[in-house]
């Protein structure tokens, strides 16, 4: 009985102890958590660091960074954005010191990217890899529809149909019609996709009209979506899915869901989209490239859409720290962005434009990398506002969704739609206030 | 002599009473006790997940979600709501059904596994298969009303006014473990009432009325207890439906959705979503005690 007893108790004993020691991972390794589509992506540079410096890298994906915070697998260096930066600061190690010592210059960066990343003196994290709204288009849908977009656009045979800098909204719209098909009634693919869960195209639009989600000077605190360049904006936005034959390029709400996507080769086009997105594209074997935003007719100097980058700082738990930030320096500098380069992450060094030019034909990846960087020297940070996401997804992208939509729910008149969307942001800050 | 023996047994029962509960007790204060009490003391807190230190905020937080929040107020309508709907619907689908399948026909072990088959598959699964059937665009069921000629088709989970009805009507179909309830408790009815009754002449409906439903109350009570928990607590279907953010137009924002998307997305509100997780236990708990007091008036006591 007592052997039973002994064996019991050791058992339960055993399972408590393996079922924390599950918890330690890694060992000496410096600990590192990665989106799941980035697996198999850094290996190399993952040898490459140890090959340098002697220390490995264990690398977990998919795992959610907020479930991760203050357990023993939390990662040493942390993954997060400009979008992301002001809510999770804290949990990072300011990097001012180690850049001093290192010799590291980080005006070396995009100063956009590097100011959102930096608060209050501190530089909370390096940036690997950015994004910026571009215009995205499927070469072989304008291929097969090149007829129709020279007879729109005024085009002659020598000249290309594809998006260029010169495009204007209208010529987006044209184009996007000429692209637009049906057989039987039915919609069989449209000009351009709509992005009607998440603010990356409508935000564009606003932005390159002239307006902007907050008023200036209000610490991101006013709403300023009552503005005229706002409805100016939205108005293109919805006509492009909800307008008459005239207007309508794009699917409403029902129609994305039946699958009108650029993914799916059933829209030409994608305006804002996400530089995270190429690697899907390439896989399913697309036809694609990039051209800078068109712009608001009669104002080619509009600004760009947005920019946000991806960085990546030290935990404030971290036991490694100074190999941390060795690594760190490695994958946000030359050599790092350059071995990045290959899977689509375009690093936010300012001379990557150069670098890229330098690499050999076969490397570069055939993308029009000057649209890139033209639209990055355009291109306007998000808001810094912790709450801004939050406030775009729960208050004004649910408002909008209500103008893609008819029968019961919906809404059309624009302007009511963007002062309720006012009023609502406004009472969410005032509250918080309080 | 005896008292020592009595106390050795004692012992003994006690020895082995922690020896087949000591792993499922570490579970519970490890799991449960240690989360509910940290949850509590965060729901006084302006803890958000990333920070380091946080401020003692009284009962701050607790004020902000009662008179401040309105999507704090909207998820919990609409929890309800879903709640109420969708238990109704799995009520009377699962009793139906165990109903059924408490009748004696041929093949009723294969009825009974193809039953069972939604609940074996994760939910996540399912509500991705209900999503292509409720397909707004070239869904099924959309295809179906076409076919009969019905012109203004319903957006079902893409519109505001009818994603949490097409929640409901999913959700019906969620009779799984109540089913298989009812079914014990009605196969657990003796034969010779219903004989007694057929004698009589007693119709299907008035055998149904006055010795199944009776005889099973005590476990009709469990599963609407149950059932009103599961709506309350309910996730993994809406957050499918809604893609994790409560879409469209925060119409499928159930409450734990709502908790969750505070406590993990950006600003990460650890301490304001543990309030109002607090606030929502409160809530549920006061559900429950008027379903206790209910009970009372349709739960028959003495069903021997």
């Amino acid at each position: 009985m007592k052997k039973f007893v002994v064996f019991c108790l050791s058992a339960v004993f055993a399972f408590t102890a393996f079922s924390f020691a599950g918890c330690q991972n890694g060992g000496g390794a410096l600990k590192i958590a990665l989106d799941l589509e980035d697996e198999g992506r850094y290996d190399e540079l993952f040898d490459y660091f140890t090959e340098t410096t002697g220390t490995e890298v264990s690398a977990t994906y998919g795992q959610d960074i907020s479930k991760l915070i203050g357990t023993a697998n939390e990662p040493d260096i942390i993954k997060t954005s400009t979008v992301d930066i002001l809510g999770m600061k804290e949990s990072f190690l300011p990097l001012n010191d180690y850049i001093e010592k290192s010799g590291m210059d980080t005006g070396d960066y995009i100063d956009s990217v590097m100011q959102a990343l930096t608060i209050d003196g501190n530089v909370y994290a390096l940036p690997t890899s950015i994004n910026t709204s571009l215009l995205y288009y499927n070469k072989d849908m304008f291929d097969e529809s090149a007829e129709e977009i020279r007879a729109t656009l005024g085009l002659s045979e020598n000249e290309s149909v594809y998006p260029n800098d010169t495009w204007t909204w209208e010529d987006f719209r044209k184009a996007g019609i000429a692209l637009t098909k049906t057989e039987g009634g039915a919609y069989t693919q449209f000009g351009c996709e709509t992005q009607i869960k998440w603010w990356g195209e409508w935000l564009v639009y606003v932005n390159q009209a002239g307006g902007s989600f907050y008023e200036a000077g209000s610490d991101n605190k006013v709403c300023a979506l009552d503005s005229p360049e706002a409805l100016e904006a939205t108005e293109f936005f919805v006509k492009k899915s909800m307008g008459d034959e005239t207007e309508k390029f794009a699917p409403n709400a029902v129609e994305a869901e039946g699958g009108f996507s650029f993914l799916s080769k059933k829209a030409a086009m994608i305006l804002g989209g996400h530089t995270g997105d190429w690697y899907s594209y390439d896989a399913l074997g697309l036809n694609w490239d990039i051209a800078v935003l068109p712009t608001p007719v009669d104002n080619p100097d509009a600004r760009g859409g947005e920019i946000s980058a991806d960085a990546f700082g030290i935990s404030v738990r971290s036991k490694k720290p100074d190999a941390a930030f060795e690594f760190l320096k490695l994958w946000a500098g030359e050599e790092g962005a350059l071995k990045m380069y290959s899977y689509n992450k375009i690093g936010a060094l300012k001379n990557m434009r150069e670098l890229i030019a330098a690499l050999p034909e076969e490397e570069q990846n055939g993308r029009d990398m000057d649209a890139f960087f033209a639209a990055v020297d355009k291109a306007v940070t998000l808001p810094a506002e912790q709450d801004f996401s939050k406030v775009c997804r729960e208050i004004a992208m649910s408002e909008l969704y209500k103008l893609f939509i008819t029968g019961r729910g919906s809404e059309t008149d624009v302007s009511a739609v963007l002062a309720r969307i006012k009023t609502n942001v406004d009472n969410y800050y005032k509250n918080l206030a309080a | 002599m005896q008292g020592t023996s009595k106390k050795k047994l004692w012992k003994k029962d006690y020895t082995y009473f922690l020896l087949f509960t000591g792993l499922a007790l570490v579970g519970f204060l490890l799991f449960y006790l240690y989360p509910i009490i940290r949850t509590l003391l965060l729901s006084f807190t302006d803890k958000t997940i990333f920070a380091l230190s946080y401020d003692f905020k009284g009962f701050e937080n607790y004020i902000y979600a009662l008179t401040k929040d309105t999507l704090f107020w909207q998820s919990i309508k609409q929890s309800f709501i879903y709640a109420f709907f969708s238990g109704i619907a799995v009520l009377i689908t699962s009793m139906v059904l165990a109903l059924l399948l408490s009748s004696k026909v041929r093949g009723i072990v294969f009825f009974k596994t193809v039953y069972m088959l939604p609940f074996i598959i994760p939910s996540f699964a399912v509500g991705a298969v209900y999503k292509n059937l409720f397909n707004p665009y070239n869904g099924f069921v959309n295809e179906i009303l076409r076919l009969f000629g019905v012109k203004n088709l319903p957006l079902w989970y893409a519109g505001p006014d009818t994603a949490l009805l097409t929640m409901i009507i999913i959700s019906s179909f969620g009779f799984g473990v109540k089913m298989l309830v009812f079914l014990a408790a009605i196969q657990g009815v003796s034969k010779e009432y219903y004989e007694a009754a057929m004698v009589m002449g007693a119709s299907k409906w008035r055998r149904f009325v006055s010795i199944t439903l009776p005889l099973i109350s005590p476990m009709l009570f469990f599963n609407v207890i149950l059932i009103t928990i599961d709506g309350l607590k309910s996730f993994n279907l809406a957050f499918v439906m809604g893609n994790g953010d409560g879409w469209p137009s925060n119409s499928t924002l159930l409450f734990p959705i709502y908790m969750f998307k505070t406590a993990f997305n950006s600003p990460f509100r650890l301490g304001y979503a543990s309030a109002m997780a607090y606030i929502f236990f409160l809530i549920i708990l006061a559900l429950t005690g008027i379903q206790f007091l209910l009970s009372r008036f349709y739960v028959e006591k003495d069903v021997s």
